[in-house]
Order: structure tokens, then C-alpha cells, then sequence
């Protein structure tokens, strides 16, 4: 039997760059269906060589200002983000800022682990963000740079991956202190 | 004294810090949530009881909800004793006096945490 772990991941970004083809990449390539407020699904990562597994609980948030009020709201119980651009749109890597600021106030009472994540990588004649743009925005930010292509299918779980290792490391450390605990 | 009791339902399991630490009374093991809250923990009596206090150590817990039922077979119709926020601290003590009912389950709801772990190490039911 394995030990499961849990938590509420956020995927932030403006509307259109891919954030509900990096959960089910299955669906991209297809017509582009507008996500409606918030959609949540689960990501579930093994931890190899123990007997932990992370579910993810990812919150799919529609990147329509439409959605705002509600989003702040979610947001409250959320612990790691990931933030979402496209590399051929430089407005929506220009947004990244703005969401990350957003959220990470919403959630601001636990300090959370997050990604920066470049979507459509595939399309590399059209790109205009560059990947030392990518990776100075994300030092800047405290994010993990991760690329990917939903198309190609790239690297997709990278983001899930490291998210669900920290997330790992965080509970390792944190059932240590308990262990430790005295009044 | 306390009274004896079972952990009848956990709302997270690691089975290295089990729920059944809490009972043992030592301290030594824990019960920990493995993430996101609201969690929740259900002890039953062995049998439907007159509970004037209880006593519980925990860590990182900072809303708690505490209800009984004093349902005979099913643990159902829970109505809430107490709801307190409990601050930050190594290990937190919570006392709970005066409660003067007769249960035969116990609910405690986890609201949140000060991080994003909690544990209950020990839980104490009392007549006195």
C-alpha cells in the first residue's frame, strides 16, 4: 500500500497560451474549447524508491479577466502554482508577472513552491520569448523553469515531477520537526 | 484517568505515524495529515459516556472544530462542542473543560494549520 499525499496546485496564465492542454494533452491539437472558471482534476506522482505518492489537485483557471472575483477566492487554499506562457505571444509572457502577484497574495500565508512554464515550444519559427528571457524571469520570480510542447508532447510532466519531489521534501522535513516536537 | 477509545476514521494515512499513536498515551508516535486541509480524525468510546474535559497535543493545528455524538451504532448527528483557533507552538496543549455531555463519538476537524503539515501526538478523554 502506498502513502498518499495531497495538494492544490493552481496553472495560471492568460487565455489561450495552453494551460488545459498541459494537464490533458490528449484533447490539444483539437478545437479550442474556453475553460469556464475553474476546472480541477488530479495528477498522481510516485515518488521513486518510496512509498509516497503526490496527488496533485491542479486547478485549471480560465485566464479570462471575467473569472477574477472567483479565482481570488480559490486561490486561498492552493500551495503550489504554476504559471503558464506562450513563447510566441510576448503579451502573455509580459502577464506573468501580474498573475504571479495575484495569486501568490491570495495564498499568501503559506510560502509556495511554483513553475514557469513555456508552452508551444514546438513552434520555433514563430517564437519571439527567448529561453534566457524565460529562465532570468523565473530567477526573478523564485519559479522553476520548466519548457514544454502539448503538440509534441515534450516535458509535459517535468513541471508535475519537481512539483510533487518538493512537495515530498517539504512533508520529509516537516514530519521530522514533529518528531522533534516538545512543549 | 482516561477513557479508552478507538480511531474509527482519518481522513489521511501514513502508515509510518498511524492514528492509532494517538491512543497509546506515551507521546512517542504521532498522527500527521499529509496534505491540504480541512482534515478529520473520529474516535469512538466503547461505550456512550459522560465526557467532562479532554486534553490533545498537536502541532501546526490552528482551527479546530470538536463535535460529539452520542449515536449508539452509526457515528451520525454530530453537534459541534467547541471551535477555538489555537496559536502557534512547538507542541500545543488544548484543554478542553466543561464539556459535560454524553457522547459516544468525538470529531475533530482540522480547519487549518499554521503550515501545511499538522499532527495530533496524544489525545485524553476525561470524566474530571
Amino acid at each position: 500500500m502506498s502513502n498518499v499525499l495531497r495538494t492544490n496546485c493552481a496553472i495560471i496564465g492568460d487565455s489561450c497560451v495552453g494551460k488545459t492542454s498541459v494537464i490533458n494533452p490528449e484533447n490539444s491539437g483539437k478545437n479550442y474549447e474556453m475553460t469556464l472558471g475553474c476546472k480541477i482534476s488530479v495528477k498522481s506522482v510516485r515518488i521513486p524508491d518510496t512509498k509516497y505518492k503526490v496527488d496533485i489537485f491542479v486547478h485549471d483557471c480560465s485566464g479570462k479577466q471575467l473569472y477574477c472575483d472567483i479565482l481570488d477566492r480559490l486561490w486561498s487554499d492552493v500551495t503550489l502554482i504554476i504559471v503558464a506562457y506562450d513563447v510566441t505571444s510576448e503579451a502573455s509572457f509580459r502577464s506573468v508577472k501580474d498573475w504571479h502577484t495575484r495569486c501568490t497574495k491570495a495564498t499568501q500565508e503559506h510560502p509556495t513552491f511554483g513553475v514557469l512554464l513555456a508552452c508551444k515550444t514546438d513552434l520555433s519559427n514563430r517564437r519571439t520569448v527567448t529561453l534566457a528571457q524565460g529562465e532570468s524571469l523565473a530567477k526573478e520570480l523564485g519559479l522553476q523553469y520548466f519548457e514544454c510542447s502539448a503538440r509534441d508532447g515534450s516535458n509535459l510532466d517535468a513541471s508535475f515531477f519537481y512539483l510533487a519531489h518538493e512537495w515530498y521534501k517539504l512533508y520529509m522535513e516537516k514530519v521530522e520537526s514533529f518528531s522533534n516536537a516538545q512543549l | 484517568m482516561g477513557f479508552e477509545y478507538d480511531v474509527t476514521m482519518v481522513s489521511s494515512y501514513d502508515t509510518l505515524y498511524p492514528c492509532e499513536n494517538i491512543t497509546n498515551g506515551s507521546g512517542a508516535g504521532f498522527w500527521t495529515t499529509t496534505g491540504t486541509y480541512p482534515q478529520c480524525l473520529v474516535i469512538t468510546l466503547k461505550e456512550t459516556t459522560h465526557v467532562k474535559s479532554l486534553e490533545l497535543f498537536s502541532c501546526n493545528v490552528k482551527g479546530l472544530r470538536i463535535e460529539g455524538s452520542a449515536s449508539e451504532s452509526e457515528a451520525l448527528n454530530f453537534e459541534e462542542i467547541t471551535q477555538q483557533e489555537i496559536p502557534p507552538g512547538n507542541l500545543q496543549k488544548t484543554t478542553v473543560s466543561d464539556i459535560n455531555g454524553d457522547f459516544k463519538h468525538l470529531k475533530f476537524d482540522i480547519l487549518s494549520g499554521h503550515e501545511h503539515f499538522a499532527s495530533i501526538h496524544d489525545l485524553t478523554v476525561m470524566n474530571g
